[in-house]
C-alpha cells in the first residue's frame, strides 16, 4: 500500500494528439509568462534618452528579430490552441468521432497563422 | 496482425507485493493462443490458472459490466475483458496497474479515494417534491439525454489516464464528474444545485485541461470531457 500515486514508473501513458496539444499549450504558456517579465524589464530600462537609444539599438539586432519570430511562434500556438479549447468547452469540438481529427485541424490552422505572420517578419530581418 | 491458434504472445506484467518486494518489477509470461478472439483477460486467466497462481488481478463479470479489471495495456487504460489480444498488433503486451491509484498488489489498485470522489457528487436521485402518483415518469426524449452518461461502470480507466488527476490529489476526476452529469441532466432529479456546488471548484470542473486522455481511455466509449464541458456550461448558466 505504499506505492502511491505520482510515482514516475507508474505514470507512463501513450501519447496522443490531445495530450501533445495540451503539453505544448503548457510550455508556450510558461514561455509567455517568462517573456512578459523580460518585456517589463526591458521597458523599465527606458528611463532617459540615452538608455532609450541604447536599448532600442540592442533590440534592432537581427538576433532580437529572430527571437521575435520565436515569440510569434509561441504566442500564435497558445492563441490558436486556446481557441480550440474554447470550442471543446462550448461547441462540442471533442465528440468521440472527431476529438483527434480536430487537433490536427487546429495544428494546420496554427501553421497557416504562424507562417502568414512570420513571412513579413522575415522580410524585415 | 492476425493471431492463429498455437501462436505465443508475451505478457510483460507489473508485479509488486508490498509485503515481500522492495520495488516493483516486470515478469514475462508466455500466453498460448488457444482460440480466436481471445481477450487480454483470457490470457491473464491462463497465466494464473496454469503457470503462476500468485499473479493478482481483479475481475468478475468478464464482459465489461462490473468495472473490476481496469488496467494499463501497452500504454492505454482499458478493461482487460473488453480488449482483444489481437488488436494490439504486437507480440508483447506490457500490462500495468492503473496509474495514479495506490497499488495493493500486482494489478490490484485501491479504489477508496476514487469512490470517495464519486460519493462527493451525490450519485443518487435527490427528491425535493413528493412523486406525482406512484412513480416518476420520464419521457423517451428526456431519457435519451442520459445516453452516454448512465453506462459508466466505474472502472477508473478515465480518471487514471488523466494528467490533472495525477497532479492534483484532490481533483474529482473525469469519472466522478461524468456521474455528476448523469444526475444533473436527469429530469427526475432535483439535486442539481448541490451537485453543481460540489463540482464548481479548482478541484472540480475547472481543473480539466481538455487533455482528452479520458476519451481515448474509456472502454464503454463514453465522453467525460464533453460531460465536464456540459457541467461548466450549466454552472455558467446559474443565477446567484
Ligand atoms: S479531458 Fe479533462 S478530465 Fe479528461 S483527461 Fe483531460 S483533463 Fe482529465
Ligand atoms: S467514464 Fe468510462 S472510463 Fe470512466 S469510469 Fe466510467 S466507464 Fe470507466
Ligand atoms: S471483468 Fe467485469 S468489466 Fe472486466
Amino acid at each position: 500500500m505504499d506505492w502511491y500515486r505520482g510515482r514516475p514508473h507508474h505514470i507512463q501513458y501513450k501519447w496522443h494528439e490531445g495530450f501533445v496539444a495540451w503539453l505544448f499549450h503548457r510550455i508556450t504558456g510558461l514561455l509567455l509568462i517568462l517573456y512578459l517579465f523580460l518585456h517589463q524589464w526591458v521597458i523599465s530600462t527606458l528611463q532617459n534618452p540615452s538608455t532609450f537609444d541604447a536599448t532600442m539599438k540592442a533590440v534592432e539586432n537581427p538576433i532580437f528579430k529572430l527571437a521575435e519570430i520565436g515569440l510569434w511562434l509561441v504566442a500564435s500556438y497558445h492563441a490558436v490552441n486556446g481557441l480550440r479549447v474554447i470550442l471543446v468547452n462550448f461547441a462540442g469540438a471533442a465528440e468521440r468521432s472527431n476529438y483527434k481529427g480536430n487537433v490536427w485541424i487546429f495544428w494546420v490552422v496554427f501553421a497557416i497563422v504562424f507562417v502568414a505572420g512570420a513571412i513579413p517578419m522575415f522580410m524585415h530581418l | 496482425m492476425a493471431l492463429n491458434v498455437g501462436d505465443k504472445v508475451v505478457f510483460k506484467i507489473f508485479r509488486y507485493d508490498p509485503e515481500k518486494d522492495k520495488a516493483p518489477y516486470y515478469k514475462d509470461y508466455e500466453v498460448t493462443i488457444t482460440r480466436t478472439g481471445m481477450m487480454v483477460l483470457d490470457g491473464l486467466n491462463q497465466i494464473k490458472w496454469e503457470q503462476d497462481p500468485t499473479l493478482t488481478y481483479r475481475r468478475s463479470c468478464r464482459e465489461g459490466v462490473c468495472g473490476s479489471d481496469g488496467m494499463n495495456i501497452n500504454g492505454v487504460n482499458t478493461v482487460s475483458c473488453m480488449s482483444h489480444i489481437e488488436d494490439y498488433n504486437s507480440n508483447v503486451l506490457t500490462i500495468k496497474p492503473l496509474a495514479g491509484f495506490p497499488i495493493i498488489k500486482d494489478l490490484v489498485c485501491d479504489f477508496e479515494d476514487f469512490l470517495n470522489k464519486y460519493y462527493v457528487v451525490k450519485p443518487y436521485l435527490i427528491e425535493k417534491t413528493p412523486p406525482p402518483g406512484r412513480e416518476r415518469l420520464q419521457s423517451i426524449e428526456d431519457r435519451k439525454k442520459l445516453d452516454g452518461l448512465y453506462e459508466c461502470i466505474l472502472c477508473g480507466c478515465c480518471s487514471s489516464s488523466c494528467p490533472s488527476y495525477w497532479a492534483d490529489p484532490d481533483y474529482l476526476g473525469p469519472s466522478a464528474m461524468l456521474n455528476a452529469a448523469r444526475y444533473v441532466f436527469d429530469t427526475r432529479d432535483e439535486g442539481s444545485d448541490e451537485r453543481l456546488d460540489a463540482v464548481n471548484s479548482v478541484h472540480g470542473v475547472w481543473r480539466c485541461h481538455t487533455i482528452l486522455n479520458c476519451i481515448s481511455a474509456c472502454p464503454k466509449e463514453l465522453n467525460p470531457t464533453k460531460a465536464i464541458a456540459e457541467l461548466q456550461k450549466e454552472i455558467l448558466k446559474r443565477k446567484y
